[in-house]
Parts: structure tokens; C-alpha cells; sequence
């Protein structure tokens, strides 16, 4: 899991940069508002999203981790 | 049976190796071997020895890496995955030792399948016809899920031969099954394949079960080390 | 031989499990995407055709000519008069009290109709009496009123010096989308009414309007043309029924596009989830696919059978989500009635459910191919060997299908988008995300094969999770970066949003603005205040009303009616604007050219001048300025340039003159009082409000706090609601602001944020 937590730590930084700068593209031009992001929010949604996809990755492989291992051997 | 015709299979200097990282396996080191129409062959042999990958290749679903093979009159050694599929349509019948029945079809439509890709138009009819030759006229429209070892199996003699090939493979026909079922089912391999007149070829572990075919080939170590020659081993 | 049509999709049939298992997650992420789709679409669409077909019951006429500050003249009226059937009427902010009760007041909205109102649709009161202008002495007032001021049918009002009779409560006002933003609630007056008021005197606030019924046949943007080119100076205002409300007009529109490219990115996501989903289904199917290749399926017959499965699941979907789509616009119609115009009930819309349909299927064909591709090569050996690993290659196969599916769904956004290079360079950014997130799996994989091996066990298994063969790396870093990047970019958008209305304004905004405050009257006006509150802060400014008619070097100047297109960001040459005049640089602006004219300067009239116009019309000092006070050409010449700052929440001009230019043109004042927060208090607002409703009835004085307030407690409701649905709420009264803040040169906050609230009276304080 480990490495997974790591690989969502960066693309949550790049989804941070990327997601931001589509957003002030909209913001600015599209509806010619200004640029006002409300930080802890931003942070807040991006940080239900990891546990939105977390809590799904880990109800995913449930059974997986439940899976006594003579039975997964005895499948093989 | 005459031993004066053509032979319906006919492979010259064999050879199959399969790449591994850097390493180059050699599996069969030059094989030669002609089989007769209606003839039937046991390839016998240890483990690993190479009769699997043999049968893979006479049957069409694997490319020799050198040397010549004529099957049923088509050359295998210069058709592609998709011709060799093609050439399979109809001519070859295949037994695995796991059945490989398709999961999402009754046995009836198992059956009726190879016939609907060889285009025929009247599989449903010939697959019911099969089905009953082989004792399950009562379960036509079970799915393989419901159907016990030595049931499905016989669904997979019937698939093969179906189209009324003009070679039956068997790879381990009985090896899934218990001795009882076992027998059984080779029983009724060796008879459906004489009333259909095919050309057999089967790979097995079991001297005995080899013992019924009229010619024994061992190999081992990819080479064949004795032919028994027809009529030998009977 | 290839396997017949009707024999491929009979093995596909059989092979289907109608349960779908293992083709779930293709089949939600379709429906879903299918479904906000068609449901944009449709939505979108309908709000569109309502504008455009209800044009001309919105505008309440086929073309409207709108004058302010002054009544037409006589010939001007004569000419219009000749075009149709004419309705005459006016629009004004006002105060109403009840008599006697000092502090009882309301600002409001006043809407003086003639007997030939409304010309088109149906006015109606609470009761469902169909009505007409009120006669004599009556006011139909809307609910707002009632509750304010406590007031019922049967009692009196007082607006201005007249004392109305309120006859009955507006039920439904056809024109009223139309009218924008007003500052408070609406009442409507006879003509006998507004003259008995006595609001309307030289230089107040006042919107004459002139609604004509044309013939059958006859075109409203030809006549209403006509008209402005044989009055160039009379600042007329012209709407058609075409364009009734096109604020709102262009703005559905734009909310419709960036929700569709919202549903897309997220259909895009989706696609990703497609591909998944195909690629574990075929992975699950390698051992029938084999066998079906034993049995003589060529690598053809696999493709066509299993695209044949995927293109049934694949229908259903679609079809659940059109289904979907369909069932839930009437909720969103309802939740949005009131607000837009919308028919409640069913809307089929063909078009936009084959759209959306179209995107669903092509979604599902890009994403479908590469696996689909790869299944094609599993080898009927694998049934032969225990287990073969993933298999590599085969994508060349796929690349044909991939790029048509792509195109397709490039070319249904652009050429469905009313703005086809926004929709291009979202379709752009999108793919160089895709690429950009591939390209970063594609590195972390190799990066995790190239560093040494961790001692630990388990952090060596990590290592290796991510670089093994067949490792999702790159998929998940695909899918989740999308993912969150799509979350971050709606956030991003949701809160700037807000903070565009909420955030900046109530701190800097006057606790008073007085409009139409008499120049006779201001020590009066400044001795009411000072009275409640010694510590007050007044600022008052002349407030005057004019075009601007030409701009440009002396002998060649450019007129305005002349320009075919307005260059970019020259809004003020549009329509009719506040002008001022002032001794000293205003509050809050900076000079960036030129010099400022000196105290009681007597010689030639002389203009200061916004820097952003400036630059737009690309004025140089010197240079003239021509403008149209009450139907009277004045010239200026360009003295200074000034930089202003939009946000000061005071009064700024674009067009500063000297006071000689325009001072002796009929005018009032505007005001505006910030207390001292010591004075902010109910005895000291009660004070001001009911001496100045009391001693200057013919003033509006509008309380922002009341207004921020309420406002404010709008904004918190919308904030629990979806983007979509608040910025539609948004556009309900306040047209005005896309319109408005689309003319300025830089997009300030203050634009928006003043005009939501302020509106189109009230705002050209700010836009002046």
C-alpha cells in the first residue's frame, strides 16, 4: 500500500497545479470572473476525493485480503 | 483401413524453440513423423518431453520453428495464426484434459459452436444428434457448471467431433477424471472416433490408454526415441 | 471465411451474460456520463429555445427604445409612433413609505405603464385577475412591498408626493425577465400616477421606454437601426425580441458549453473506467477466447464477436442513460422554475439525446479498441500453458479505431459549441493532461525498475508493485490524476465563484446611496445625516446621464454609430452611461498621463479618461471626446488618463469632465454615507432613513447593509447548491452583469460584485 499512498501524494500535487490552472483558465476567460480560489476548500474536495477512491481501492480487495491462502493455492 | 495412402499428416525435421529472456529453450529437436489416415497414435513420454508441444503444432494452434508439416492437405508451416485457424475449421477436432467448455453456453450450443464457424447450416440439429451419440440426449441444455467432470468431457468428444473432422487430438483426454469416468470417457473417445472415421492422435501418461492405439511414439527430451510402427503396440 | 453476421452474433449472444457481470463498471460509467449528458443538453437547449421563442413576451414588445434621463422628444416619439402600435412607460427608483410612518420604507422599483400595457403576454394579480395598468391614483404592488412595508390591498403608499391606493399584488408580469435587476421590489402606476409623484424632473434617474408592436412582417433590428441612425444623439437603447434578455442569453449558453465540457471530462474519466472494465472482462473471457480459437475463430471472428457483446452493453447503457437523462430535466426543470423559462415536464429533445448518445458510443469505442485490439492476439496456446503473462503489443491495431473514436468526439464538441476555439483548447488541454499523465506513469514505472532494491521485504514487494509486468502504474496514475485534477478544476471554479460575489464587497461598500438627490437640496441632505450620525462620511458627486457619440483626433474623429463591430473592451461606447464632473481627481483614481485641470478652470471643456478605454480606443492625450447629454452633442478635449480602482466601492467614472463641460446640463446628485461603526446602530439607521425619505421624497435612499445582508444570506443558500443551478439563480434579476462585466477590460471583481447587487440603475455608479 505503501507505494500507492506515495503515487497518490504526487498525482494529488499535480492534479493540485494542473486542476488549478484549467480552473483559472475557466474562471478568467470563460466566465471573465476574477481568480478567487478558496484554498481549504479546494483542499477539502481534492482530500475527500483520495479517501472517496481509497475507501473504494481498500472495500475493492476486501475479499482479497480475507482470502485464506491453502484456499487461493489450492484455485491456482 | 489401408496403410497404402497418403499420409493426412506429414512433418519433416520438427523444431520448436521458445525464447525466455536471453535464453533460447529448445523443445523439439527435429521430429519426423507421417501419419496415415484412420490411423491411431498415443504420443507417450515423461514430462516436459515435449508431446504437448508436438500435438500443439500438429493440430495448428502453434507455429513450428522449423522444418515442414502437411495436414490434411494444407501446409502449416506457411499459414499464419488466422490460417491455421481456418484450416482447423471443420478438419480437426481438439480434446483438452480441462474440457475448456465455454462457461456462458448450454451444452448443446457448445457443441453447435465449431459448426457455426465452420458455416454449417444445420448445427443446431447435428450438435442434438452428437449430444445423444454420447449418452447426453437428456442434458442438451445444461451449462457446463451443471454437468459433472466426465459429463463435460464427453460435451467436449462431441464439440470435436462434431464437423466430422478428419483428425481427433486428445490432449490428456482422462486426466481430470477419476479411473471410472476415465475409462468411460475413452471408451467412448476411441468409438466415436472410429464411427466417425477420424485420424487420432492422443497424448498421454497412461501406458495402458496408449496400449489401445494402434502406434505408440515416445519422445523425450524433444526427440522421438521409438515408433512402434502400426499394429505394434495393439 | 470470415464468420457470418448473423453466426457471430449468435456466439455473442451466448456468450453474453445478461447479468453482466464483469461489465458493470462499463455499464455505470456510461449511463451515468449518457445521462448528465442528455440531461445538459436537453435542459440547456430548452432554456435556449424559451429565450429565443418567448423573445418577444420577455421584451414585452418586438422592439423596445429605452431613453434615460429624459422623455422623448416630440418628433422622435412621432417616428417611432409610425413604426407600430406604441406603449409608453417609464422605470425609476423610488422610495415608498407608508403615510404618516416615517419608518416604514422600502426602496422600490417603479414601473409607470399606459393603458395599452402590456402589448404582449398576460399581466395578472395574485387573485388570477387578468389587469391592465392601474387607473388614476392605483398601484399594483409586488409581494415584496406588501411584506416590507406591511401593507394590504385597500390601504395607501406613498411614492413620492403622491399618495397611491394599492389596488392589488402583482401575480405575473410578462416582461418582467426583461426589466434585470432592480433594487427593490416592483409597483406599478398609471401615467396620472408618475406625474402625481413628481419624481420625474430634468436630470433624475428615469428610463423612458417606448415598446412598439410591429406589423406582421415587419423587422425589428432593420426599424429599431433606423431609428438610431435619424436620432445619432438622442442615446437611444434598442432592444429587440431577438435579443430580450441576451445577458441571460449568452449566458445559458455558456454555462450550457462549460457544463458539457464538465459532463465530458468526466465522461473522459469514465472512458478511462471503460477501458479498465473491457480489459479485465476480456482478461476474464482469455480462456473462452482461446477455446473459440481452437474451434477454428480466426482473430477477426473474436474482434466482431466480442465488439458485438461490448456494442449490446453498450446500447443498453446508452439507452438507460438517455432514459435517465430524460427523467431527471423535469426536476431540474422544476428546481430552476421561477427562475429561467422554463416549461415544467418531459422535454424531448432529439438533437441533444443523439448528441449525447454520440458521445456515449464514441466514448466507448476509443476506450474499448486497445483491449478489444489485444484480445484479438491472445494465442490459442494459452489454453495449452498454465498461465502467460499480459500480453504486450498488439496496439498498433488499435490506433485506427482510437484516433477515429478521438476525432469523432473532437469534432461532436466543436462543432456542437457555440464557442468552437474554447471547446478546441479544452479538447486540447485534455489531451495534453492525458499525454502529460502518461507520460509521468510511464517515468514512475521506469523509475521504480531503476533504483536500487530496498533491503526490507516489504518495501522491496512495494517497489516492485509498481514496476512488475502487468503493474497498474500507469492506469492509475492516469485515471487518478484525471480524477483529481477534475475535482481541483470544479472546486477551483465553485469557489472563485463565491468569492467573486461574496467575498470582497461588504467591507468597502457605504452604508447609504442616494440617487436623484436635488442640488438645491443638499444642505438639507447633509443636515439629516450629521444630525443622526456627526461622525458620518458623505460623498457626493453630480450624476449626469449621456453616450458617447465619437472619439478621436480633432478633424477625424470616429463616430460610434458608424463602427460596424466595438473594438475589444470598449464598453462604454455602448448604450448610455453616468458621467460626472469633479474640480479634484477623484478618490481612489491615479493619474497616468496628463494633468489635472485647476479649481474653477473657464477654459476649453476638457475630459479625464479611463486609461483601460484609453488604451482600447487608443486615445492619446489631446485627442477629443464627443458626448450626448439629453440629446445635446458636447465635446471635450482628452486632458488626462486615469487608472481606477474598480474596487474602492465609490463612484467611478470612465469620463471625468471639467466642471465647465457638462455642469450646466440639467442634473442631480448622487450620494453615498458610511458611518462611523460606533453609529451603526437601529436609532441612528432609523434617523437618517425616515428624515430623508421625509424631507426629500423624490430620492431613492437605499441601505446596502439590508442589502448586502440579504444578499448575502442568498449567497450562503446558493453555496449549498450545485454551480450549474446557482449560477443560473444568479442570472434570474441581475442579467445585467455578464453583460457589464464582459465590457470591462480586465474582469475586476468589483464589476460583478456590484452589479449582482446593485444592478443596472445602481451599477453604472460603478461602471460609469
Amino acid at each position: 500500500m505503501a507505494e500507492y499512498v506515495l503515487l497518490g501524494a504526487l498525482l494529488c500535487a499535480l492534479a493540485l497545479a494542473l486542476g488549478s490552472g484549467v480552473a483559472w483558465a475557466v474562471v478568467v476567460w470563460l466566465f471573465e470572473f476574477d481568480w478567487l480560489p478558496d484554498w481549504p476548500r479546494i483542499l477539502g474536495v481534492l482530500g475527500a476525493g483520495v479517501g472517496l477512491v481509497m475507501a473504494l481501492a481498500i472495500g475493492g480487495s476486501l475479499g482479497l485480503l480475507r482470502s485464506r491462502p491453502a484456499q487461493v493455492l489450492r484455485e491456482l | 483401413m489401408t496403410n497404402t495412402a497418403s499420409p493426412v499428416i506429414a512433418a519433416s525435421a520438427l523444431t520448436l524453440s521458445l525464447s525466455s529472456g536471453e535464453a533460447r529453450v529448445e523443445i523439439l529437436r527435429g521430429i519426423d513423423l507421417a501419419v496415415l489416415p484412420g490411423e491411431k497414435l498415443a504420443l507417450l513420454g515423461p514430462s516436459g518431453s515435449g508431446k504437448s508441444s508436438l500435438l500443439a503444432i500438429l493440430s495448428g494452434l502453434e507455429q513450428a520453428s522449423g522444418g515442414t508439416l502437411h495436414v490434411a492437405g494444407a501446409d502449416f508451416t506457411t499459414l499464419d495464426e488466422d490460417g491455421l485457424a481456418a484450416a482447423r475449421r471443420g478438419r480437426i477436432g481438439i480434446v483438452l484434459q480441462a474440457f475448456h467448455l465455454l462457461p456462458t453456453m448450454t451444452a448443446l450450443e457448445n457443441v453447435a459452436t465449431p459448426l457455426e464457424l465452420a458455416g454449417m447450416a444445420d448445427a443446431m440439429a447435428r450438435a442434438e444428434a452428437e449430444l445423444v451419440a454420447v449418452g447426453l440426449g437428456h442434458r442438451l441444455n445444461h451449462y457446463p457448471a451443471q454437468l459433472s467432470g466426465g459429463e463435460q468431457q464427453r460435451v467436449a468428444i462431441a464439440r470435436a467431433l462434431a464437423p466430422r473432422p478428419a483428425i481427433l487430438f486428445a490432449d490428456e483426454p482422462t486426466g481430470n477424471l477419476d479411473h471410472a469416468n476415465g475409462d468411460a470417457v475413452a471408451d467412448l473417445l476411441f468409438a466415436r472416433a472410429d464411427e466417425v472415421g477420424a485420424t487420432f492422435i492422443m497424448v498421454t501418461h497412461d501406458e495402458a490408454l496408449a496400449a489401445r492405439c494402434g502406434r505408440i511414439v515416445r519422445l523425450a527430451d524433444g526427440r522421438i526415441v521409438s515408433d512402434g510402427g502400426p499394429g505394434v503396440a495393439a | 471465411m470470415n464468420l457470418s453476421r448473423g453466426a457471430a452474433w449468435t456466439l455473442a449472444r451466448r456468450g453474453l451474460d445478461w447479468r453482466f457481470k464483469g461489465l458493470r463498471l462499463l455499464l455505470v460509467c456510461l449511463v451515468l456520463g449518457t445521462a448528465a449528458l442528455s440531461a445538459i443538453g436537453t435542459l440547456t437547449g430548452a432554456i435556449e429555445r424559451e429565450l429565443a421563442t418567448r423573445g418577444r413576451e420577455m421584451l414585452g414588445a418586438d422592439v423596445e427604445f429605452t431613453l434615460a434621463a429624459r422623455t422623448p422628444a416630440r418628433e422622435e416619439r412621432a417616428a417611432i409612433a409610425a413604426l407600430g402600435d406604441v406603449s409608453e412607460g417609464a422605470r425609476l427608483q423610488a422610495m415608498a413609505s407608508v403615510p404618516g410612518e416615517q419608518t416604514r420604507t422600502t426602496p422600490i422599483e417603479l414601473k409607470a405603464v399606459d393603458a395599452k400595457w402590456p402589448l404582449y403576454g398576460r399581466f395578472t394579480l395574485s387573485d388570477g385577475t387578468v389587469a391592465r395598468a392601474p387607473a388614476g391614483l392605483t398601484a399594483w404592488i409586488a409581494p415584496g412591498v406588501a411584506d416590507r412595508l406591511g401593507v394590504k390591498v385597500g390601504d395607501s403608499l406613498k411614492v413620492g408626493e403622491a399618495v397611491l391606493k394599492v389596488g392589488g399584488v402583482i401575480g405575473s408580469e410578462p416582461d418582467r425577465m426583461a426589466e434585470g435587476f432592480s433594487l427593490g421590489p416592483t409597483v406599478i402606476v398609471g401615467t396620472a400616477a408618475l406625474d402625481a409623484s413628481r419624481l420625474v424632473q430634468p436630470g433624475s434617474m428615469v428610463r423612458s421606454k417606448l415598446r412598439v408592436k410591429l406589423p406582421p412582417g415587419a423587422d425589428p433590428v432593420a426599424l429599431g437601426d433606423g431609428i438610431k441612425e435619424r436620432f445619432p444623439l438622442a442615446g437611444y437603447e434598442v432592444r429587440t425580441r431577438e435579443k430580450a434578455s441576451p445577458g441571460l442569453d449568452r449566458f445559458v449558453s455558456r454555462m450550457g458549453q462549460f457544463l458539457v465540457l464538465v459532463a465530458l471530462a468526466a465522461l473522459a474519466i469514465a472512458g478511462i473506467g471503460i477501458g479498465n472494465g473491457v480489459n479485465s472482462y476480456l482478461e476474464a473471457r482469455r480462456s473462452s477466447i482461446a477455446t473459440l480459437k481452437i474451434l477454428g475463430a480466426s482473430s477477426g471472428d473474436i474482434a466482431r464477436i466480442f465488439l458485438l457483446q461490448l456494442a449490446a452493453a453498450s446500447s443498453l447503457a446508452i439507452l438507460a442513460g438517455l432514459v435517465v437523462g430524460i427523467s431527471v430535466t423535469p426536476l431540474l426543470g422544476r428546481a430552476l422554475q421561477g427562475l429561467l423559462p422554463i416549461e415544467p415536464g418531459f422535454v424531448f429533445d432529439a438533437g441533444a439525446l443523439a448528441i449525447a448518445a454520440a458521445y456515449g458510443a464514441l466514448i466507448a469505442l476509443t476506450f474499448a479498441a486497445p483491449p478489444l485490439v489485444r484480445a484479438r492476439s491472445f494465442p490459442a496456446m494459452a489454453l495449452m500453458r498454465a498461465r502467460v503473462s499480459p500480453l504486450a503489443g498488439g496496439w498498433r491495431g488499435a490506433v485506427l479505431p482510437v484516433a477515429l473514436g478521438l476525432g469523432g468526439i473532437a469534432a461532436l464538441a466543436v462543432l456542437t459549441a457555440p464557442q468552437k476555439l474554447l471547446a478546441a483548447g479544452f479538447l486540447g488541454g485534455a489531451a495534453a493532461l492525458f499525454l502529460l499523465l502518461s507520460a509521468l506513469g510511464w517515468g514512475v514505472q521506469r523509475l521504480a525498475a531503476k533504483v536500487p532494491r530496498p533491503k526490507g521485504a516489504i518495501a522491496r514487494m512495494a517497489l516492485a508493485n509498481l514496476h512488475r509486468p502487468g503493474a497498474q502504474t500507469s492506469a492509475l496514475v492516469v485515471a487518478l490524476g484525471f480524477g483529481l485534477s477534475a475535482f481541483v478544476l470544479l472546486a477551483g471554479v465553485q469557489t472563485s465563484l463565491d468569492g467573486n460575489i461574496a467575498q470582497r464587497v461588504p467591507n468597502k461598500a457605504p452604508d447609504y446611496f442616494v440617487l436623484d438627490l436635488p442640488r438645491s437640496r443638499v444642505g438639507e441632505f447633509d443636515a439629516i445625516v450629521r444630525a443622526a450620525a456627526p461622525g458620518a462620511e458623505i460623498r457626493k458627486v453630480p450624476a449626469l446621464r449621456g453616450s458617447i457619440v465619437a472619439y478621436g483626433p480633432q478633424g477625424a474623429m470616429t463616430r460610434v454609430a458608424d463602427l460596424k463591430q466595438l473594438p475589444d473592451n470598449a464598453w462604454p461606447l455602448r448604450g448610455d452611461r453616468g458621467l460626472t464632473y469633479a474640480d479634484e481627481v477623484p478618490q481612489g483614481n491615479v493619474l497616468t498621463a496628463g494633468t489635472w485641470w485647476a479649481k474653477d478652470y473657464a477654459g476649453e471643456p476638457l475630459v479625464s479618461v479611463d486609461d483601460d478605454l484609453g488604451k482600447a480606443l487608443d486615445l492619446k492625450l489631446g485627442d477629443r471626446i464627443a458626448v450626448s447629454i439629453l440629446g445635446v452633442e458636447r465635446s471635450a478635449k482628452i486632458a488626462s488618463f486615469r487608472r481606477i480602482d474598480w474596487e474602492n466601492m465609490g463612484f467611478n467614472y470612465v469620463l471625468v469632465f471639467s466642471p465647465n463641460a457638462i455642469a450646466d446640463a440639467p442634473h442631480n446628485l448622487a450620494a453615498t454615507v458610511s458611518l462611523p461603526e460606533g453609529a451603526k446602530t437601529p436609532e441612528v439607521r432609523r434617523a437618517i432613513l425616515g428624515g430623508l425619505v421625509k424631507a426629500l421624497p423624490s430620492s431613492s435612499v437605499i441601505e446596502s447593509g439590508r442589502c448586502w445582508g440579504r444578499r448575502a444570506r442568498s449567497w450562503a443558500r446558493w453555496a449549498r447548491r450545485s454551480l450549474r443551478r446557482r449560477a443560473l439563480r444568479c442570472f434570474r434579476g441581475w442579467r445585467c452583469w455578464p453583460a457589464r462585466s464582459l465590457r470591462r477590460a480586465n474582469a475586476r471583481p468589483m464589476t460583478m460584485s456590484s452589479c449582482a447587487c446593485w444592478g443596472r440603475a445602481a451599477g453604472s455608479f460603478w461602471y460609469c
